[in-house]
């Protein structure tokens, strides 16, 4: 007889397992897309809770876009979060010039942060030139890349896991396809 | 010569191995650090579970407790009349004697009595 306790163990061995096969690309999907290790990190954990909580009674083969899904949610919101906090430290620092000229915020919006040195995993020159032209990429061409090129997943799937159409996804990824052509010229094939 | 595809699959399978030795060189702490938020969400998952064991068991605690507390007060409440009348209705209806039992009952009273008499 397969009792409640036997079906739970073996739920939570399979989700386990599952987290296991996921955790080191979605760490480097986060870390490629914050720039930050420790921020990544966050990211993930708060990923594989959500998993957990939400998720944990579907089955196995369900679980890689609904975990994907949660994970760009999570980057989305640290990404808000960030825009926030830059805007915040833009007004902040704001001088009214002599002739009251109102300022573009989209213009003297602040380059991206630089990598965290403590943080970079990155191990051969391959992956640093990869990774830089990773960062590049808008944040929606960069992670349908990943999840479609490096992760394998279909393009319904891709587009259920970045809450877009299958029309974008196509699109996007062919737009990233291109660049990173373009810039990893030197470096690939 | 190779084809466009060609190419294209190449430039792709180059960047997922680059990618893959990246996940497959992740240093000891980082490895930590991921094995520590797989088993702190696996716990969570747990303890959830186990709320949903718990909630219902106190729920049935709490409504036995409230029937026992509950059960005297309706146990020693009086009667009234119309549920005096109301039982012995029932019981005349539901029992084997009959109606006409009930109706000649004066009768059989009067039998016995005058009977004793006329002996």
């Amino acid at each position: 007889m397969y009792t409640m306790n036997e079906r739970f163990l073996e739920t939570s061995q399979a989700l386990g397992e599952f987290l296991e096969t996921v955790e080191r690309r979605a760490l480097l999907m986060a870390r490629v897309a914050t720039g930050f290790q420790d921020e990544a990190f966050d990211i993930v954990q708060d990923a594989m809770l959500g998993l957990v909580k939400k998720y944990r009674n579907k089955p196995v083969e369900e679980l890689k876009p609904l975990f994907y899904r949660i994970l760009q949610n999570r980057i989305r919101d640290w990404y808000r979060r960030q825009t926030f906090r830059r805007r915040w430290q833009f007004y902040g620092s704001l001088e009214p010039d002599d002739e009251g000229a109102s300022f573009d915020p989209i213009n003297n919006h602040p380059a991206p942060e630089s990598y965290d040195p403590a943080g970079i995993l990155l191990r051969d020159e391959a992956m640093i030139a990869l990774d830089a032209a990773l960062r590049k990429l808008p944040l929606r061409q960069q992670q349908t890349f990943l999840l479609r090129a490096w992760e394998g997943l279909s393009v319904a799937e891709t587009a259920m896991a970045m809450k877009c159409s299958e029309g974008t996804v196509k699109a996007q990824y062919f737009r990233a396809l291109h660049t990173l052509r373009v810039e990893l010229e030197d470096h690939c094939p | 010569m190779t084809s466009h595809p060609d190419r294209e699959q190449e430039f792709i399978e180059s960047i997922r191995k680059t990618l893959d030795d990246a996940a497959e060189s992740l240093d000891a702490s980082a490895l930590s650090r991921l094995t520590q938020a797989r088993n702190k969400a696996m716990e969570t998952g747990a303890r959830k579970r186990l709320q949903w064991i718990i909630w219902p068991a106190w729920g049935v605690i709490a409504s036995v407790a409230l029937i026992l507390l509950l059960f005297p007060v309706f146990e020693n409440k009086p009667q009234s009349i119309k549920e005096v009348a109301l039982t012995a209705d029932t019981e005349i209806i539901s029992d084997s004697l009959g109606l006409d039992f009930y109706r000649d009952l004066y009768f059989y009273y009067w039998l016995s009595v005058d009977g004793r008499h006329a002996e």
